[in-house]
């Protein structure tokens, strides 16, 4: 019973902790400017994010190796070199992205000015990530996170066409503005599957010791943790689509993204909806953070592990301090974060087939993976999702660059 | 030498005729040795190429798609290539 | 005697993770050092394994190569495969870290993290 109890627990924190920047933005972006017919690409990013979790936790709990043992081992030396590159620019990226997300919900919650509020961002996370064990981590954030709920509530309450919204979960094109909506679905695509979450995952796994034996949780932590999770998107999508669409809104700022819940529900929707993103881009940056550190680690040998103590693991603590100060120093200068964000989640689609090939061919190996490697079933949806990665990386910049980051 | 000087160079046989590239080494691990018993050797696709795609693995840490040559048949790893014999079993 | 085991030096020991008895990790599999001009009847064999960015250019070719070995330090270890205890998803080596001369980069590193304030 108490190991049901357990897995719900981390269920919870998984959907709190799925929402981070790239989705906010994207999700209410998409909604704003096609209504609800981006939420079968919603889907279909979902789908992506388990098929690819699932094989990571998998590869980590049967061959004892996270993401970027995987890549150097796959690739080799110089070519794992450019996906650790890749990997972390755009890491970085993220990071950036989700401190000023951070530093401006601060800003609305207390009204003092931007620059004060991203030291305050930097103390507060790095507190967290000393002073608390990283399942309260994963636990306040996560739950914390799950206030965006009341996204789902906003949407019910705005009361929206819902032959529409059922209609949007069908696959189609909006001939209208096709780049415009192409560009969107490799938006929404890359924001769903972004690469950090993986990395993060993969090493928490192995962090967390899992054996075989742990293999159902990784499917039950994946499909019931990043689905549940995928109905915040939807929510947020809807509420723009009801609230935006019609006064042909573009929320370019975080605040307005906010406004979804406060307009049905007032100033306890804004309040619950601030909070909540506060804290689903912090779990997010937390995990960003960490993942640079484990991805540079786990490519050069070093020890790692939040769990190893700090001493134990110099290098690696070092490399997630100075990415946190580098990345609240970039988000000092006065960078737009919002903007920031869009480049972040189009670079990360650019880069996801890098570390997401040597996973598949791992996942393939049955020295590595024993009887545990990919079934049939697997394989089917591991090589759709490589097509679909490696046609989003083909389009996104050029979409970027065409549609002008979706402005038409 | 190095492993990494091994590796990748192309692999002839004392006739001239052209073999392909040397992709890995097989060896053998008994107690307090590891042996060198043979080079894998294949053509190069476009994948492999660009590095990309290594040829899979399967069941016991050894490569499939590639030939393997036994190590008594090497004549020469001096020089940009390797010379393998032209009976090699 | 049993068989034994075969194995592929890129696929199944070349930049996999090596390991010290504590359970240590102390840098990957650079690159190996071979002994192939041998007696008729000796095998050829791996006689070390080469860790460090010294090894580096082995990899990468050209300038890339020695700008990288550069900026990692340029250090770099041999560990006779005497002392690997035995190859699974790791390299399993049978003498500490510390006596091998691995895991210096992090040693290098320690006092700097030790001396915040709250470490």
């Amino acid at each position: 019973m108490k190991a049901i109890f357990q897995v719900a627990l981390g269920i919870l924190a998984a959907i709190g902790g799925f929402v981070d920047i790239g989705d906010l933005v994207f999700n209410v972006a998409a909604g704003a400017e096609f209504g609800f017919s981006l939420l079968w690409v919603v889907v279909v990013g979902v789908v992506g994010i388990i098929v690819y979790s699932e094989m990571c936790g998998r590869v980590a709990a049967v061959s004892k190796r996270a993401v970027f043992d995987a890549v150097r081992e796959r690739l080799g030396f110089g070519v794992g070199l450019v996906a650790l590159v890749a990997a972390q620019l755009v890491t970085f990226l993220t990071l950036a992205a989700e401190v000023g997300g951070i530093a401006i919900v601060l800003q609305l919650l207390s009204n003092l000015p931007f620059l004060a509020l991203v030291p305050l961002a930097f103390i507060g996370l790095l507190a967290a990530i000393w002073f608390l064990e990283f399942e309260w981590i994963e636990r306040l954030f996560g739950y914390a996170g799950l206030c965006l709920i009341v996204f789902v509530v906003a949407a019910i309450k705005l009361e929206p066409d819902w032959g529409s919204v059922a209609h949007g979960f069908v696959p189609q094109i909006d001939t209208g503005d096709p780049l415009v909506y192409l560009y969107f679905m490799v938006g929404l695509l890359g924001a769903a599957m972004t690469p950090y979450e993986v990395y993060f995952y993969s090493s928490g796994a192995i962090e967390e010791g899992w054996t075989p034996k742990d293999l159902g949780l990784n499917r039950l932590n994946t499909v019931i943790g990043y689905g549940l999770g995928g109905l915040l998107s939807f929510a947020l999508m809807i509420t723009a689509g009801a609230l935006f669409l019609p006064q042909g809104i573009q929320p370019q700022l975080i605040g307005t993204v906010a406004l979804g819940a406060e307009v049905p529900l007032g100033q306890v929707g804004l309040l619950l909806a601030l909070v909540g993103i506060l804290f689903a881009v912090g779990g997010a940056a937390i995990d960003t953070c960490f993942s640079f550190a484990y991805n540079l680690a786990q490519f050069f040998g070093w020890e790692w592990g939040k769990y190893r103590g700090p001493a134990r693991a110099p290098r690696f603590t070092l490399a997630w301090l100075v990415l946190l100060v580098l990345a609240c120093c970039v988000i000092a200068t006065g960078i737009d974060p919002v903007m920031l964000t869009e480049y972040a989640v189009i670079f990360s689609a650019v880069a996801l087939p890098l570390t997401y090939l040597p996973i598949l061919l791992v996942a393939n190996d049955r020295a590595y993976m024993r009887e545990y490697a990919n079934g049939r079933l697997a394989n089917v949806f591991g090589v759709v999702y490589l097509v679909v990665i490696l046609f989003v990386a083909l389009a996104a910049i050029p979409l970027m660059l065409i549609t002008n980051m979706g402005q038409g | 030498m190095r492993f990494s000087d091994l590796i990748d160079r192309q692999v002839v046989t004392e006739s001239g005729e052209y073999l392909g590239r040397a992709f890995d080494l097989r060896a053998a691990l008994r107690p307090g040795r590891l042996e060198v018993t043979g080079i894998v050797v294949a053509r190069r696709g476009l994948l492999e190429r660009l590095g990309i795609v290594q040829l899979r693995a399967l069941r016991s840490h050894t490569r499939v798609g590639g030939d393997v040559v036994p190590w008594e048949a090497v004549v020469s790893v001096r020089g940009h290539r390797i010379v393998v014999r032209d009976d090699r079993s | 005697m049993s068989r034994p085991k075969a194995l592929d030096l890129a696929l199944g020991v070349l930049d996999h993770q090596l390991v010290d008895p504590d359970g240590r990790r102390c840098g990957k599999v650079d690159d190996l050092d071979l002994e192939l001009e041998v007696e008729i009847g000796e095998p050829a064999r791996v006689t070390a394994v080469l860790v460090g960015p010294r090894y580096w250019p082995g990899r990468v070719r050209g300038p890339i190569g020695r700008l990288l070995a550069r900026l990692g330090g340029g250090d770099g270890v041999k560990v006779s495969w005497d002392d690997v205890e035995r190859v699974t998803s790791a390299v399993e080596l049978a003498r500490p870290a510390s006596e091998l001369g691995l895991g210096r980069g992090d040693d290098r590193f320690r006092p700097l993290i030790e001396r915040l304030p709250w470490a």
